[in-house]
């Protein structure tokens, strides 16, 4: 046991459950799932920002980078590049629309209560395994960098989020985001400071045979689309950053916190980059991989090990903590609610704070069972869960937003059809070994695309003028939106 | 080395349009004009 990053750990969770507490005092509905729609710009940047950096993002972009050089451009990060430019745009129509959840848009949009609920349903469970799955990353890191047992570690990180999430909901949720992103940011510009020492000042010298797009995952240029595709869907329809715009003050905000938030996210993809590219000329070939930053860290020790410790375990957390308070929400308000019309807010808070509670005790339930029963398909069945987000929520929501002609029908077919024209070509592939030609993706987006448009020119328009102004209106920016 | 350079320059251009284009739509003005209509969850009109 390593008492020295132990100390750092147990510190670091006292001050993420104070701010949980804090949060407690703020007690309303609309504080729970919106934060009061009162975020003002450095804590919406400093949520986005944390969401979006994942321990997917500080282990394991760093170790694909490390494997297969800059073909981590074309996998990942131009796509999510298309993502932020795709949510700026989007920005101040979803902060006008004023909705409490995302899945809440197709009942406003279509006046469709079972769209609602499918995508609730797509929503949450796919939260659950993304919860999970993390849970597992960060015991994992706790387990080799601190030295605690894997079990404890993950019980210890689940039970910290899931009571400061429970506690202050959404208000909460973004002042830890808020402290979580600055310590990810210290944490990777300090790793590539020491990486960049390390190799005597020489970190843009980069190796030829690092320098090819074509390797890793990228095999041909039909993959580029492959993965383009799916960088771009998975961060344009993630519900975390399209539920931020709900809790931004204002118009000029939710636009700005993808602007800023994509330029903070930017330095911290080049950083990767170029750690990923020293490292390999750091460490042994066995330590490259998903392994290479946690290899690093230790070998450094110090002040750079606890800054990296640090930075993944907020990675981990303010990822993790996003993802149950939708769940919790989204189970609140567009299932449970959909059966009770007739709750209150009080009662609607309790019911979210009590849901989001079993959903963490559940996916820690479900994350000690994968650890003890040592199960490895968690992670195949989050990138099949993950996918299915992306086609069965990316067409029919912007087709929703941004298309006059949509009709309820044609989202409906356009959702259904995209979660199974993913999820059956996938599960055919990994389970049965059957052959199919191209990326499972280009099913799930093609069907999902040609059903929205095809039965929405077959059938009628809804015809509702309040329908009609709120989502094609003017557009116009009011006074009180650009007041600030 | 070049293909490197040229993926990074694509990804930092990529990166930083969202701040420019947020900061330009964010100064298209227009003149002020009346509150809109607010609306519920269910879409319905509210005082």
């Amino acid at each position: 046991m390593n008492y020295g990053y132990l100390t750092v750990f147990v510190a670091y969770l006292l001050v993420v459950l104070a701010i949980g507490v804090w949060g407690w005092r703020r007690e309303s509905y609309d504080g729970y799932t919106v934060a009061e729609r009162n975020v003002g710009l450095p804590l919406s940047v400093g949520t986005f920002f944390a969401t979006y950096i994942s321990s997917a993002t500080v282990v394991g972009f760093v170790g694909y980078t490390t494997l297969s050089g800059a073909a981590i451009y074309p996998t990942y990060f131009w796509g999510f590049a298309l993502g932020w430019i795709t949510l700026t745009l989007a920005a101040a129509r979803m902060r006008r629309l004023g909705l409490r959840t995302v899945p809440s848009l197709f009942e406003a949009r279509h006046r469709s209560p079972k769209l609602r609920g499918f995508s609730a349903l797509v929503i949450v469970v796919a939260f659950v395994f993304s919860v999970m799955t993390q849970l597992v990353a960060g015991s994992i890191v706790l387990n080799v960098v601190v030295g605690i047992p894997q079990v404890l570690g993950l019980v210890l990180l689940a039970v910290v989020l899931t009571v400061y999430t429970v506690m202050g909901g959404l208000v909460s949720v973004i002042r830890t985001d808020f402290l979580q992103g600055g310590l990810i940011l210290l944490g990777v510009l300090a790793a590539l400071a020491v990486v960049a020492s390390n190799v005597g000042g020489d970190i843009f010298r980069i190796e030829p045979e690092r320098a090819q797009l074509f390797a890793g995952s990228i095999g041909s240029t039909v993959d580029v689309v492959a993965f383009l595709l799916i960088a771009w869907g998975g961060v344009a329809a993630q519900p975390y950053y399209l539920h931020r715009f709900f809790a931004a003050r204002d118009v000029f905000t939710a636009r700005q916190m993808v602007g800023v938030g994509a330029v903070l996210a930017t330095v911290t993809y080049l950083a990767i980059v170029f750690i990923g590219m020293a490292l390999p000329s750091l460490l042994p070939d066995e330590q490259l991989g998903d392994s290479a930053i946690m290899f690093f860290g230790l070998s450094e020790g110090g002040l750079l090990g606890s800054l990296l410790l640090v930075g993944i375990i907020c990675a981990v957390q303010s990822t993790v903590d996003s993802a149950l308070h939708l769940a919790g929400v989204y189970t609140t308000e567009d299932i449970v609610a959909q059966f009770r019309p007739a709750m209150g807010q009080q009662s609607k808070l309790s019911v979210a704070r009590a849901i989001t509670a079993v959903l963490g005790v559940v996916c820690m339930a479900g994350a000690v069972y994968f650890v003890v029963s040592g199960g490895e398909f968690i992670v195949t069945l989050l990138n099949i869960w993950l996918g299915t987000l992306s086609s069965a929520l990316l067409v029919p929501l912007y087709g929703s937003l941004l298309w006059r002609r949509a009709t309820p029908a044609g989202a409906i077919c356009s959702s259904v059809g995209g979660f199974l024209g993913y999820f059956v070509p996938l599960s055919l592939i990994e389970y049965a070994g059957v052959g199919i030609p191209g990326n499972p993706i280009f099913y799930g987006f093609g069907i999902s695309l040609l059903a929205l448009v095809a039965v929405s020119l077959g059938t009628s328009p809804l015809a509702d003028r309040d329908v009609e102004e709120r989502f094609f209106g003017t557009g116009d920016i009011t006074a009180e939106e650009v007041s600030r | 080395m070049t293909q490197f350079w040229l993926a990074t320059a694509l990804f930092v251009l990529l990166g930083l349009t969202p701040v420019v284009l947020a900061t330009v739509l964010n100064r298209r003005r227009s003149a002020p004009t009346p509150a809109r209509t607010r609306h519920d969850d269910q879409g319905r009109t509210t005082p």
